[in-house]
């Protein structure tokens, strides 16, 4: 238990030491992030000996909160305490020369918190929490330059998806709860979930995991800055929906299968033809997570949970070192645009150098760790109900991840290097990138070990390691001769621009919303002047029929309007009541004429005097009678 | 001791004081106020730590006008005391923020007193009587401070507010007479424990009690004083108007509409949950179109109790008997609405004091000039929108998990209002605090202490709701569970 709040509070304090204003914000946050880490690293060595735990606390009336420790929630917080801090150390750098630097350090830390809790969450409400806590930090992250209008865009781009995925969430949530009478995440669930559920809880993850048709966002959200784009959007929030998808998994039931197999293999073939057009690093890496993640929904529709988290702690680790070496020539270069980085790989060698194994790693080459993940995932969809399709796909992946990367290994190494200067945070940044590769290269070997510890298998099959093999290595080729040429069709831009249909939600959402929300705006404004002439109309009839009882009058002078409501209630009970109701009725309206008139003529304050005297006569009456 | 009426009529010392001594520097005048609300919130929360039962407990009862049945009878229960605590604590930070208004503060500071003491009166009272007595003086007090203390156009809408509210009285006494009539008595503990009304009766005394507190409410389409009011009002003012006297409205519609006509209530669910939908959708869409940036936080009032009548609605549709999280989620709403829209209005208040504008256009870049101003305002604002951790989110989820049982399709469109919500606010925060900073803001400085020490506590109450809202629902649930929802 100790382990567990220290694995949330560490980065929870240092969020909030940076947001009061404490100084040293990367040096706290970093502290904060390897205290989670370490916690993170002791509690997997006690759920690698077996242990097992939960606890449940107050939460919502009848469905309490619950954390939960088991293997599969102790190996995903070590991988993303890892990633973190090794991320940490390389943003201390990056952010050395930035402003905004507080808010920065707070949000991130704050992050790593959410995802923390939302790995640990035994129950789905706490999974919601944390699962949208995760978008509203990165709305914050990437609009850490909210002075520049176009980072402001992004990041309303970004939270808005975002947010109409996680409706998805809540409806499966609902389904999930009144279904079962019990918000626990169950291993053995009493039923499988019904389609709407299921596909609710589908939408929920495809937009977290940008997955078609919600793969634009994360081309978006490399508007923030790089450390944010190798945290949040390759290793961790964009895993929350994978990781939604493992834990959902034995509720699924296997006709929703194959929807999901669909939107995996879908995303795999869309979004890596827009990684390989890409103009733009960042925009590449984007697209080439979304195609990553593909392989692990497929993975999941295919059956096979285990191949899905091998990939997803393998890919952790390659796309944030791909990330972590792009943002050092963001900061030589000034860009992330191709056209400036041509040539850069000579004047950054060890950057080039580490930037190449993990490119290596993603395209499947072994014995990098990116070659038995996916082999896993190969394998997956040889064993699954629909071998040639989930095969197919995954294999056609392959072959177009082998290319995007060696394409962009090319264009760093050929032709005219430009002007690249040396950053002053350089050596930090490098070396979170090499700690970071540590991983890349030995993890592979203990993949196998991790997953059957989990309760999952990793399946394997010969046919998977040749045909992935082969598809790399022609990948590479292809890629490498792609290198330096450029294409300017139409399709090209289509594709490069993440397939914007129809004009993209711009047109096809935005525009439709907004002008409703102007109708509605001006029919609230008629309703408005309708309400006011009719008020005013009635004004002026009771001005002019005003004369009739002057004894009313009088009492809503005294008393206040109390003294009249008095006098009518209790007159009510000589059972003529609806006669001096209407009485009273008028002698309201014209009270309201009068008031109307004492306003124009700016005596309100004495107005008020008496109202307040009329209460302190009421009171009294009130205790007399009492009495 | 009798707490709930020294916590009732506390405000009102403190205004009779002010009265007698008419102090002639602000701090006294103020201070006079700031302290009896102190008092009057340390005495709510003496009742909390006397316990509060799931029926009705610490009942305090005179008898009054015995030959109709009138008695003097205060009381709270897990529904109703929530909404004491949330009036005594909004109304100290409201006064704690207006400490600045020099027109005529000793008046300003009497009528808010007197408010505050109205407000707690209604949701204290035992008896139709009383309730409809403390019921009416708010109104009174509400329409001078809008009309006295209001920005351009606040007697028009002074005038608007009290036309729309002198009509639901209207509606609200015909039901109240019909209760009586069938039953005999004004007790309220009686009306709730044997509903006295059937068939036709209480068709109609369901309508008219939907109609006077449809207005308080505000739903669509009886809400348009409430855009036109909010704008109008000073900030403090907003912010007590959203926050505690829309609840009038909502807690109307538990105690009266839900307790005291079941039947008729669950038979025309159907058409409330309509409303509910139209409402939530409908606020959320206009304040999509706002400019004005006050008047976008008034909207989001209308979407915000369009959900809770959601809730309630939800609640009322499956009958007693049968548990749902429904009516637990729509009591929070309230108490949630309140902290979290009486601080965007406070905020929007120092936000107008600061640039002198409310048009959303004219403003840009105050992250920039002012950090803690526009950080608040973005938290309150995510609170606003449901994010979870924050105040709405416990209260909200519970609402559409209680509604999605009842009806699937409806929840799938009311959930629709939390997209729609978030796409306002984000246009709001990128259009005024994102972008580069307009000239001439560099001078005027951040929040004060006086600021501040409205804006902390409120802040500390989303935060302590969104994290550990057992701290309320447990109470809340007890309530409901006694009541069979």
């Amino acid at each position: 238990m100790i382990y567990l709040l220290l694995i949330f509070l560490a980065p929870a304090a240092a969020s909030l030491w940076t947001l009061f204003g404490g100084k040293k914000e990367g040096y706290v946050s970093l502290a904060g992030a390897a205290i989670s880490t370490g916690a993170s690293a002791a509690l997997f060595w006690s759920v690698a000996g077996g242990f097992a735990a939960s606890w449940s606390f107050a939460g919502f009336p009848g469905l309490p909160f619950r954390l939960e420790v088991s293997y599969l929630n102790g190996l995903l917080s070590l991988v993303v305490g890892l990633v973190a801090t090794l991320i940490f150390l390389y943003a201390i750098g990056y952010m050395g020369e930035q402003k905004g630097k507080w808010r920065f350090w707070s949000s991130i830390s704050l992050f790593l918190g959410a995802m923390q809790l939302l790995l640990f969450a035994g129950d789905w409400i706490l999974f919601v929490i944390a699962w949208e806590v995760l978008g509203f930090c990165s709305y914050l992250l990437i609009s850490t330059k909210h002075w520049n209008a176009e980072t402001g865009r992004a990041a309303n781009k970004v939270f808005l998806i975002n947010r109409f995925a996680d409706l998805g969430l809540y409806i499966g949530v609902f389904v999930i709860i009144l279904g079962s009478g019990s918000s626990k995440i169950a291993e053995v669930p009493q039923a499988s979930l019904s389609q709407v559920g299921a596909l609710a809880l589908l939408l929920a993850a495809a937009g977290k995991s940008a997955q078609v048709p919600f793969q634009s966002w994360l081309a978006a959200a490399m508007k923030g800055p790089t450390p944010v784009s190798a945290l949040l959007h390759s290793a961790t929030m964009v895993a929350a929906g994978i990781v939604l998808l493992i834990k959902a998994f034995p509720l699924f039931s296997p006709g929703m299968l194959v929807w999901i197999g669909a939107v995996g293999g879908i995303t795999i073939l869309m979004t890596g033809l827009t990684a390989i057009f890409s103009d733009d690093i960042k925009e590449m890496l984007a697209a080439s997570s979304s195609s990553q993640l593909g392989f692990m929904v497929l993975a999941i529709g295919a059956g096979s949970p285990g191949a899905a988290l091998a990939h997803l702690v393998a890919h952790a680790f390659m796309k944030s070192s791909l990330f972590l070496g792009a943002g050092i020539w963001q900061h030589g270069a000034g860009s992330t645009q191709f056209e400036q980085l041509t040539g850069a790989g000579k004047k950054l060698k060890v950057t080039f150098t580490g930037f190449g194994v993990a490119a290596v790693a993603l395209a499947g080459i072994p014995p990098f760790v990116g070659y038995f993940s996916k082999d896993g995932v190969l394998a997956a969809g040889l064993q699954s109900s629909l071998p040639e399709w989930y095969f197919l796909a995954a294999l056609g992946g392959a072959l177009l991840t082998a290319m995007y990367m060696s394409r962009a290994l090319g264009i760093l190494w050929k032709g005219e290097a430009g002007e690249i200067q040396n950053s002053r945070g350089l050596r930090w940044m490098q070396g979170g990138l090499l700690a970071m590769l540590v991983f890349v290269i030995g993890g592979g070997f203990l993949l196998h070990n991790m997953m059957e510890m989990a309760g999952f298998t990793l399946p394997k099959a010969q046919a998977a390691q040749i045909g992935g093999l082969l598809a790399a290595l022609a990948g590479l080729v292809a890629g490498w001769l792609m290198a330096g040429k450029t294409y300017h069709h139409s399709a090209v831009k289509f594709i490069r621009n993440n397939y914007p249909l129809a004009g993209g939600y711009h047109v096809l959402v935005n525009r439709p919303v907004m002008q409703l929300a102007r109708r509605c705006r001006r029919i609230d404004e008629s309703i408005h002047r309708v309400v006011l002439q009719a008020g005013r109309s009635a004004l002026k009839l009771s001005e002019a029929a005003g004369v009739s009882d002057g004894l009313l009058h009088r009492g809503v002078f005294g008393f206040g309007k109390f003294g009249l409501r008095l006098g009518n209630w209790s007159r009510r009970s000589d059972e003529r009541g609806i006669d001096r109701l209407i009485a009273f009725l008028v002698a309201k309206v014209q009270a309201l004429g009068r008031y109307g008139r004492r306003i124009q003529s700016g005596l309100v304050h004495r107005e008020l005097l008496w109202s307040v005297w009329g209460l302190v006569v009421f009171v009294a009456l009130m205790f007399l009678i009492l009495m | 001791m009798p707490l709930l009426s020294i916590t009732t009529f506390l405000p009102l010392l403190g205004a009779l004081v002010i009265l007698v001594l008419k102090p002639k520097n602000l701090k006294t005048t103020y201070g006079i106020g700031i302290g009896t609300s102190a008092l009057a919130f340390i005495s709510s929360v003496l009742i909390w730590l006397r316990g509060i039962d799931a029926g009705f407990s610490q009942v305090e009862q005179l008898s009054w006008i015995p030959s109709l049945g009138i008695a003097y009878r205060l009381g709270v229960d897990g529904i109703s005391f929530p909404i004491v605590i949330l009036t005594t604590f909004l109304f100290l930070t409201a006064l704690i923020y207006s400490a600045k208004i020099e027109k005529r503060a000793n008046t300003y500071v009497m009528l808010f007193l007197m408010l505050e003491m109205a407000c707690l009166g209604v949701f204290m009272s035992l008896d139709l009587f009383l309730f409809y007595v403390f019921f009416e003086i708010t109104l009174v007090g509400m329409y001078f401070i809008i009309a006295e203390w209001g920005h351009e156009n606040s007697k028009q809408a002074a005038l608007t507010f009290f036309l729309y509210t002198l009509l639901g009285s209207l509606f609200l006494l015909l039901a109240f007479l019909s209760l009586y009539i069938f039953s005999g008595t004004f007790d309220m503990r009686a009306l709730i424990a044997n509903p006295p009304l059937t068939g036709l009766a209480a068709a109609l005394t369901f309508w008219g009690l939907f109609i006077a507190f449809a207005i308080k409410t505000p739903l669509v389409p009886v809400h348009t004083w409430l855009p036109a009011a909010h704008t109008e009002a000073p900030a403090a003012g907003s912010a007590i108007l959203a926050g505690i006297l829309l609840k009038l409205g909502a807690y109307g519609f538990i105690r009266f509409s839900l307790q005291m006509t079941p039947g008729a209530f669950q038979q025309f669910a159907p058409y409330v949950i309509v409303i509910a939908v139209v409402t939530a959708l409908y606020g959320a869409l206009v304040a999509l179109a706002q400019t004005d940036i006050k008047r976008l936080v008034a909207y989001t009032s209308v979407n915000h109790m369009g959900y809770m009548m959601f809730g309630v609605a939800a609640a009322a549709a499956l009958g007693a008997g049968t548990e749902t999280p429904a009516l637990d989620g729509a009591t929070l709403q309230i108490i949630s609405h309140g902290v979290v829209t009486g601080l965007l209005f406070l905020l929007v208040g120092a936000l107008q004091d600061r640039t002198g504008t409310r048009d959303m256009d004219q403003m840009s870049g105050l992250l920039k000039t002012h950090p803690v101003l526009s950080g608040l305002f973005i938290v309150a604002a995510f609170a606003s929108l449901g994010l979870p951790g924050l105040a709405h989110f416990p209260a909200e989820f519970q609402i559409f998990l209680g509604g999605f049982e009842v009806s699937p399709v409806a929840t799938g469109f009311i959930i629709l209002g939390l997209l729609i919500t978030t796409a306002f606010y984000l246009r709001a925060i990128q259009r005024v605090f994102m972008g580069e900073a307009s000239g001439g803001l560099e001078k005027v400085a951040d929040l004060g202490p006086r600021e501040l020490w409205a804006f902390i506590p409120l802040l500390a109450a989303i935060v302590l709701i969104g994290v550990y809202p057992d701290s309320l629902l447990s109470m809340i649930n007890a309530t409901t569970d006694l009541l069979g929802f």
